[in-house]
């Protein structure tokens, strides 16, 4: 029974890092602009699936999955530049103007990836560790590790780097941040930079140990927006540990209901950080400006 | 967070839910085979050509245009071509249901053939009802054929009869008392579930634990985790891809060193794709024709199956799988029974259906009578295993 208790503690520690990877995403976004951005589950597919064509192209997996967040960061960023600028000021419009990125990007990944799922090969080749009858797999060891570089990272740079620190004085306080000579499309563009990077990093990261295809984008996105909502969005890198404590409910459920509930987790968890505390449960810590 | 903050959350929630329930955007595919004339059959197709339905809804269109270039080569029937009135439901059974109603409405077809998936099947199934044309249906959930079965006719084995060909694999073993069953949450899984359960006792064999999963999971190592502890000797996975895929996968990464058993929904080489080495020893019940060039010489199927196979693969470079044969055999079947009835008129048309005997198609030997329109029995399955990548056919 305990054995069974901590193998599912680890399978949802390991799934909710994912989730949490992609709420990150969730989180910057709307510290920089004041809004959600929908595209942030396809961020992630179109990741995994770049780096699987990149493996395709007799890259070394390392190499493919390093190569693949950098290449969809600077198409985010063109992407930002060339459409969503212009509305980015107004949280509303750039809501709508993600929606429409969303399908853009489902459509494109449908009509180059094709629409049958598509795996990563794994690097380790599926090898596992067997701790006194626990099976952690290597893929999975990565996936944790993952995130909690991407934590450390990223508390790093909202509590110490001037660049985090501007980024949330935008979105605050935007006319005495202008007025400090802060340019606000600049950290905005930052923003969806910081995203789409690690969105597409845990694309890259949960390939080798599930199968993504062209639709997948919408599930991700859902558990990644509830993790950054059970964190708190004003706080970036504690969706990180939202998204480990929602994959691991996710997984302890199955013990108590039947487990066709899993995917449900996630809407109930929403529903009940909005109704009970709508800052989220890792909020706080800080005095909030807005 | 001010009110306008949570103005925009409110409504991004919202929107967030409404677009889960939009599966996908991707484009409607029509396709007409000839041009219209009126003097044509016009025949209405629905299959999954996008979205999770696709590795089954791909063959079976490939089947079907196939067969009606061959036949409007040789000139129709009787003189009279043939048109196929192909639409995809997106694996959606809203989709199917409208696209089952605008086949009959708009477009005045004479039949129906489809769905890929069981969910889409059930959708098409109350709109038929409603109409009375007739419909030759591919897919494998028994509700299919429960009820009112008047105007429905089923090429493919349905659930029950796969599981009996399983389960009777399975009771001949010793090794394999105690069953788990892991199983798609969708009509496929949730009914081929409900029939193991139900046909385990005549089989003498145990359910220790049945857990289920979404369509779309990305991982199953929680329900899997939840399964080894109430240590069955095997596994029954019931689903399509790429969920049985993933079980393979995770079952390999925790160390879950039991039989798999598969449903005649891993019929498919995308399974061994996507499983890659997990793939290997997995048994399942399948149509003939996946194993056509290893069935016995005496077999009245074989030779027909090997030049469908030949053909098949000269055309679309691939090769067939079970679904193709259930579209194929359907198209035929609607076919003879026109050539027979001599008219289109929907209940002369069904009555010809309805007597089809000792037809010798694809998916086996098909009959039908008045009580029973599911034309596949335990006879025309075989049991396969997956080595080294390839199907080896068990019995």
């Amino acid at each position: 029974m305990i054995e069974t208790l901590i193998q599912l503690l680890i399978s949802g520690a390991v799934l909710g890092s994912i989730y949490g990877l992609i709420g990150v995403g969730f989180s910057v976004v709307h510290t920089a602009t004041g809004a959600i951005n929908f595209a942030q589950g396809e961020f992630a597919v179109l990741g995994a699936f770049l780096a699987i064509s990149l493996t395709g192209a007799d890259l070394p997996h390392f190499f493919a999955v390093i190569i693949s967040p950098i290449v969809l960061t600077l198409f985010v960023v063109l992407l930002f530049r060339i459409f969503l600028t212009r509305v980015a000021d107004d949280a509303l419009y750039l809501v709508v103007a993600t929606i429409a990125l969303s399908l853009m990007l489902k459509t494109l990944l449908l009509y180059f990836w094709g629409r049958e799922p598509i795996g990563l090969s794994s690097p380790f080749q599926g090898k596992t560790l067997n701790i006194a009858g626990l099976m952690l797999g290597y893929d999975q060891l990565l996936i944790i590790a993952g995130a909690l570089i991407a934590y450390i990272f990223l508390l790093f740079f909202f509590s110490k780097h001037p660049a985090g620190k501007a980024m949330k004085a935008v979105v605050e306080e935007k006319e005495i941040a202008m007025a400090s000579g802060l340019n606000p499309a600049l950290y905005q563009g930052v923003a969806f930079a910081f995203g789409s990077l690690l969105g597409a990093f845990a694309g890259c990261l949960v390939a080798p140990v599930s199968m993504l295809s062209y639709n997948s984008g919408g599930l991700l996105g859902l558990k990644g927006f509830a993790s950054a909502i059970f964190a708190g969005l004003d706080r970036p890198e504690r969706a990180v540990f939202g998204g480990i404590i929602l994959g691991v409910i996710e997984s302890l459920v199955v013990l108590f209901v039947p487990s066709g509930f899993k995917d449900v987790v996630a809407l109930i968890v929403l529903l009940i950080v909005l109704t009970l505390k709508p800052e989220g449960f890792l909020s706080g810590g800080r005095k909030r400006l807005a | 967070m001010n009110k306008k903050h949570r103005f925009i959350l409110t409504i991004s929630i919202l929107i967030l839910v409404l677009l889960l329930s939009l599966t996908s955007c991707a484009k409607k595919e029509t396709n007409k085979t000839e041009e219209r004339k009126p003097e044509v059959y016009k025949i209405g197709v629905i299959l999954s050509l996008t979205g999770a339905g696709s590795p089954l809804g791909i063959p079976e269109r490939n089947a079907l245009e196939m067969l009606a270039d061959e036949i409007n080569g040789k000139g129709g029937i009787d003189g009279i071509k043939l048109e196929l009135i192909i639409e995809d439901d997106q694996t959606d059974p809203a989709k199917a249901s409208q696209a089952a109603r605008k086949l009959i409405e708009k477009d005045k077809v004479i039949a129906l053939i489809g769905s890929s998936v069981s969910p889409c099947s059930l959708a098409i199934k109350e709109i038929v009802a409603r109409y009375g044309i007739p419909w030759m249906c591919p897919s494998a959930a028994n509700a299919i054929t429960e009820g009112d079965i008047k105007w429905v006719f089923r090429t493919a084995p349905k659930d029950a009869v796969a599981v009996e060909a399983l389960l009777n694999y399975i009771s001949k073993n010793t090794k394999y008392k105690r069953l788990a069953i892991l199983h798609d949450s969708n009509a496929f899984g949730q009914s081929g579930a409900d029939e193991i359960k139900k046909r385990s006792v005549d089989f003498n064999v145990e359910i220790v634990s049945i857990e289920k999963y979404e369509t779309n999971a990305p991982d199953l190592s929680s329900q899997l985790t939840k399964i080894k502890q109430s240590n069955p000797d095997a596994i029954i996975v019931w689903g399509t891809n790429p969920g049985p895929a993933i079980a393979a996968k995770n079952m390999k990464q925790l160390g879950l060193n039991i039989q798999y058993f598969g449903s005649h929904g891993i019929a498919n080489k995308k399974f061994i794709e996507l499983a890659g080495d997990a793939a290997e020893g997995v048994i399942f019940p399948a149509g003939k024709i996946l194993v056509a060039d290893q069935l016995d010489d005496g077999d009245p199927v074989k030779e027909y199956m090997l030049e469908f196979a030949s053909k098949y693969e000269k055309r679309f470079k691939e090769k067939p799988v079970t679904f193709t044969a259930h579209t194929y055999d359907a198209l035929n079947i609607l076919v003879e029974s026109i050539k027979k009835a001599k008219s289109i008129e929907p209940e002369k048309l069904r009555e010809a259906i309805e007597s089809t005997k000792d037809y010798i198609g694809l998916d086996g030997t098909i009959d039908y009578s008045k009580e029973d329109h599911d034309g596949i029995g335990i006879d025309d399955l075989v049991i396969v295993k997956i080595e080294n990548g390839k199907w080896i056919k068990l019995q």
